[in-house]
């Protein structure tokens, strides 16, 4: 054989053997999400493409759950170590060494100051938590100093699921659609190889990651978006999928007993529950809304229709969160009680009738609201069901609540582990209208809320206290009826290893740490 | 009126047709919804998205002028973007339709190779026994719901018997070790061309129950027309005088009955096809099939309104095409065929 | 004379009729799908649920209390069937009926006048009979909002043509014949022409298109509930039965089973009775 064929013969194996090692089993990881991503931009995203964002890019700190709630710690991140000012007004944060973006630029303190101000500049749902960032300092490149305008927990803060991510300041003015046409700039262990919008998006090992790897990781990560639940069930189980959320609570046990396939339950941060329209008559009086409260089926969705895998909720704040209340009232169906308290109120029975709103196609919600029809056809209330699509809702519990629906049913998640989250986010009064849906306006609410918010950096136990203080008013008072909080489960095939889900970041699988 | 003037005059009404289809899509949109921009803007719409949609559709304008910008847009191939796939919707229909169209053809070969044999036997003994049991099986196979009978299938071929897989174009090994290079999107035609013998069986035991399950109303209606047609044909003349010369019953029917029972064929042939259109966006979604019907039917759920109407348009625009071949191609046949 | 004729053939037709056992059958069986229907809180002890009310007992398989066994929500699937079925079978009547009465004189009118009226008239038939009817249907729900009569009317848009075109046909037939010209003659009034006499010819298949369409409207309205474009929840007729049941299937198989039994019994009832009523009237017509 003369040179020039041996030559080619070469090059023909190396490429078979590498069309082989990539065509092997070992190294395409196959994740199924629910619905589509709507904005990779990592500085404005605020919903489940963290999915796609936590493999590309990194915060400054990580939220670690330790055994039990309570042990949680925030784990180095890009940063490695940090340090408050004696007046808690500037956070020193020394940097990771040899790290570089994706585009090759090293990981400064530069870079901190540009994301963190990109951030806040492009105002996305979730830019608030750096509300109390003033300015960032940068006297050398791994020392970054975060100038406060007042105390705030900011390691906690940079450890957010969103709005948290370190870019790299190469990324100057381009906006949200350079990001959505599938362009990376981030630190992490992937970047992306292909992104159709609302349909796959297609991760690949990032040659340069400045961290470790596991033995038999994962090269190429699929991340499908399927709406349908019954083909993420069958592909789960087929094979064309390793990973799934969004499976049916009903169908959960035999998938489980499949040979192939196991369910992996993880604590969660996320809760259920449907917001009165408390600005509209008469869901403004009290006593209805009590009313409304007694007379949800709470045993029979939390045990009969969810199988016993969710507790009843009390309050907002999801158990084993700090500022949950264990003992802020929690309301039990009793049928009798809502029919006194509606005439009590006036309602005349079978007079009332309430639209409730819920995300179409959400398995959950719509057997809540169907058995909550039922119960209160009980006490004499007709409840209308109307499923729309998620942005819908939104549209029109935003616009004038006297159109607005009259119960808003969603699900929750924080955006860094806080019940500030909950109870700010959800039910501070607003009069710009962005998360509370119920249009609750209540001072000493506020007035508990803010204390809380503000001694979080400074006084940790005041503010845990203020803010229980906060959930005990609010359960009290019904802003909404509060369904349940739940634990995520999640299809997995038997041959990946290492896969752990951490709650503060909900759904997110990390690629860097499974294998097969 | 000669023979060429009949096809131009055919043509012309056609073209016609197509207008009128047009306008009528185009009114329903712009008269029936309370606010046109919010049904194509979608639900994901903020109000300034909606604003900027009723500009991009010129809402402001004629109706007339909007028309003629929408008919415009639509013969150049532009029906919009897609909000959930965020591509622009012709070319998501060219990624989906070789799929559809592999379906569609699988069902029109089955129609033929189980439908007309079929409809010959039954036509054989008018009353017989297998008349009145192809009558029965095609009244049945048209009374069945398309979705169900496809899950029914997968009951049983997968589950039970565990013959054929449950849903997808191909396995996930074969897509892995020996994937199907893709030449025209159709799986089965695409591992044939290139010899992958291992991704052709695959493939072809994917195709096997979407098909069956399109065909079933197809292969009822094969029978019944072969049946009716190769029925009238038996009673005419000249076969009794075969019969009298002494051919057998299966020359006559092979040789004389079934060459001019082709007419009826070709209807089926086309009924198959436009009927298997719209079959396939009930059938295609139990099978994980990626085609259009897929496509249509994940659209809906998303109200991803501007899909909706683009595949009503294109879909019906082939259907009236695919008549107007049909029609053709019979008048050619049988002279006797009135065109207009 | 023409009434004489017509019911010698009715007679013949009948006689036909009763001696096709598949058409007495097929009869039989709607006659008692409409029954269940009709007395459905007397068929179940379920009645509530039938209407909606969860129960405890959620996927089970079918047992002695639970004919059919029970849906997600815990609701005896036997009675959510036959309350499912009042909507399923009345929009089906609904579709067909609506499609009947608006096609049929449309067809009477354009056979009777002829001319510019009928051209007219055809060519609108053309367009509407261009569409694929099932995509016309979800086209026209996916604009309108959810609900009843726009779910019916969705539909009958693709179907009304049909009818045009038979009534059409049959006028076209008696238009020339003696009785007509002479009540032309006698100075008769048109729509009385039409509707007294020519009426009466246009009936009977009419009526056996929209028998045999019956079958299939009970098809299309499952089909586009299955797809979602059916009523706002929670009334559930047939095809969002198998809907809803998808996910469970094939474990929990009565779920998606026994909804689609009850479509295919239904539209194969309907379907075999059309069939036999227009084989017994055109008894050498073999279709």
């Amino acid at each position: 054989m003369n040179i020039t064929v041996r030559f080619i013969s070469a090059i023909a194996a190396l490429m078979m053997c590498s069309t082989l090692a990539l065509a092997q089993n070992n190294s395409i990881f196959t994740a199924t999400y629910t619905t589509g991503f709507i904005d990779l931009d990592p500085s404005t995203a605020a919903s489940s493409e963290i999915a796609v964002l936590a493999n590309v890019y990194e915060p400054l700190v990580w939220w670690q759950p330790g055994e039990n709630g309570s042990d949680a710690t925030l784990e180095p991140g890009l940063a490695t170590s940090w340090e408050a000012s004696e007046d808690g007004l500037s956070w020193t944060f020394k940097l990771r060494e040899g790290v570089t973006f994706h585009d090759g630029t090293p990981f400064t303190s530069e870079a901190v100051k540009f994301s963190i101000e990109r951030t806040q500049r492009l105002e996305g749902a979730s830019a608030w938590i750096w509300w109390a960032v003033e300015s960032i300092e940068t006297p050398d490149p791994l020392t970054a100093v975060f100038k406060l305008t007042d105390p705030s927990p900011i390691p906690l803060i940079a450890s957010s699921a969103y709005c948290a991510w370190m870019i790299s300041p190469m990324v100057g003015d381009k906006t949200g659609e350079w990001f959505n046409a599938g362009n990376v700039a981030g630190t992490g262990p992937f970047t992306i190889r292909s992104y159709k919008a609302g349909v796959q998006t297609i991760l690949e090992r990032h040659a340069d990651y400045w961290g470790e790897s596991p033995e038999g990781g994962i090269d190429i990560a699929v991340i499908d978006n399927v709406e349908d639940p019954v083909l993420r069930e069958q592909r789960l189980l087929g094979g064309k999928s390793d990973w799934s959320e969004g499976l049916d609570t009903d169908n959960l046990a035999q998938i489980d007993e499949n040979e192939n396939v196991r369910i992996a339950n993880f604590k969660a941060f996320q809760n259920f529950f449907g917001m009165y329209n408390v600005a509209k008559p008469p869901l403004d009086n009290i006593k209805v809304r009590q009313a409304l409260s007694y007379a949800f089926p709470y045993d029979q969705m939390v045990n009969n229709i969810m199988s016993g895998q969710v507790t009843q909720a009390r309050g907002i704040v999801p158990v084993g969160m700090p500022g949950h209340a264990a003992d802020a009232m929690q309301f039990t169906q009793d049928i009798e009680k809502a029919k006194a308290l509606l005439s009590d109120a006036g309602v005349e029975q079978d007079s009332l009738k309430l639209t409730i709103t819920y995300t179409a196609g959400s398995p959950e919600p719509q057997k809540a609201a169907e058995i909550y029809k039922a119960a209160l056809a009980q006490i004499g209330v007709e409840l209308v069901l109307q499923p729309m699509a998620w942005e819908a809702q939104y549209e029109l519990a935003t616009s004038d609540p006297a159109n607005a629906q009259d119960i808003f049913m969603m699900f929750w998640w924080p955006t860094y582990v806080t019940s500030l989250d909950f109870l700010s986010s959800l039910f501070r009064s607003e009069d710009d209208i962005n998360y509370n849906l119920s249009y609750y306006k209540n001072a000493d609410f506020d007035a508990l809320v803010d204390k809380g918010a503000d001694t979080m950096a400074t006084d940790s136990a005041s503010s845990v206290q203020a803010f229980e203080e906060a959930s005990r008013l609010l359960a009290a008072d019904a802003p909404a009826v509060f369904i349940y909080d739940q634990q995520n489960a999640y299809g997995v095939r038997e041959d990946i290893k290492g896969y752990i889900s951490n709650p503060a970041y909900s759904h997110v699988v990390f690629l860097n740490q499974i294998s097969r | 009126m000669t023979g060429i003037s009949i096809v131009l005059r055919r043509l012309g009404m056609t073209l016609v047709v197509i207008v009128c289809v047009s306008i009528i899509t185009f009114m329903a949109t712009r008269i029936l919804p309370t606010d046109p921009a919010a049904l194509y803007a979608g639900p994901r719409a903020s109000a300034e998205k909606i604003e900027s949609v009723r500009q991009q559709l010129g809402l402001d304008n004629s109706l007339v002028s909007q028309y003629f910008s929408f008919a415009g847009d639509a013969l150049r191939g532009d029906f919009g973007v897609s909000f959930r796939t965020r591509q622009p919707i012709s070319s998501d229909i060219k990624r989906f339709l070789p799929a559809t169209l592999e379906l569609i053809f699988a069902a029109m070969i089955l129609a033929m190779l189980i439908g007309i044999p079929l409809g010959v036997v039954a036509a054989a003994k008018p009353k017989g026994f297998v008349d009145q049991l192809t009558r029965l099986m095609a009244i049945s196979m048209a009374s069945v719901p398309s979705f169900w009978v496809a899950m029914i299938l997968q009951l049983v071929f997968f589950k039970w018997l565990n013959w054929l897989p449950l849903s997808g174009q191909v396995s996930i090994e074969t897509t892995l070790f020996s994937p199907i290079v893709p030449i025209t999107g159709m799986g089965t035609l695409d591992a044939l061309l290139g010899r992958n013998w291992v991704g052709f069986r695959d493939a072809l035991r994917h195709l096997v129950l979407p098909a069956l399950t399109l065909s079933l109303y197809p292969v009822g209606l094969a029978m019944r027309m072969t049946r009716s047609s190769m029925g009238a044909v038996m009673q005419e003349r000249y076969i009794t005088t075969a019969r009298a010369m002494g051919l057998s019953e299966l020359q006559i029917l092979f040789k004389f009955a079934l060459k001019n029972a082709l007419s009826p064929v070709l209807t089926v042939l086309g009924l198959t096809f436009a009927f298997s259109l719209t079959g396939a966006v009930l059938v295609e979604v139990i099978f994980d099939w990626p085609g259009i019907g897929a496509y249509v039917t994940a659209a809906i759920l998303a109200v991803d309104f501007p899909v909706i109407m683009a595949v009503t348009l294109v879909g019906t625009v082939i259907y009236i095409l695919v008549n107007l071949l049909v029609d053709l191609a019979q008048a050619t046949l049988d002279p006797r065929v009135k065109l207009g | 004379m023409a009434s004489n004729l017509n019911s010698v053939k009715t007679n013949n037709a009948v006689r036909v009729f009763l001696s096709d056992w598949v058409g007495i059958i097929s009869l039989l069986v709607i006659v008692v799908i409409f029954g269940c229907i009709l007395f459905a809180p007397l068929l179940t002890d379920y009645v509530e649920q039938g209407l909606g009310a969860p129960g405890l007992e959620r996927l089970n398989p079918p047992s002695q209390d639970y004919l059919m066994g029970t849906d997600r929500l815990g609701r005896d699937l036997w009675s959510r069937l036959l309350f499912g079925g009042r909507i399923s079978v009345l929009l089906a009547v609904l579709v067909v009926s609506l499609a009947l009465v608006v096609g049929t004189p449309l067809g009477i009118i354009a056979g009777y006048f002829g001319g510019w009226v009928d051209e007219v008239i055809m060519r609108i038939v053309d367009v509407f009979l261009a569409f694929p009817p099932l995509l016309l249907a979800i086209f026209m729900a996916a604009i309108l909002e959810p609900g009843l009569l726009n779910m019916v009317l969705a539909i009958a848009l693709g179907w009304w043509p049909w009818y045009t075109r038979i009534a059409r046909a049959q006028v076209l037939s008696y238009r020339q014949r003696p009785f007509v010209e002479a009540a032309e003659f006698m100075g008769v009034r048109h729509t009385k022409i039409m509707f007294r006499h020519l009426l009466p010819f246009v009936g009977p298949p009419v009526l056996i298109q929209a028998t045999l369409d019956l079958g299939s409207a009970i098809l299309t309205v499952a089909a586009l509930s299955f797809l979602g474009l059916g009523l706002p929840p929670p009334t559930p007729d047939w095809g969002q039965i198998i809907s809803e049941g998808r996910v469970y299937f094939p474990d929990r198989w009565w779920y998606v089973t026994f909804p689609g039994l009850a479509i295919f019994i239904t539209a194969l009832a309907f379907n075999l009775l059309g069939d036999s009523i227009r084989s017994s009237i055109n008894p050498d017509k073999e279709i």
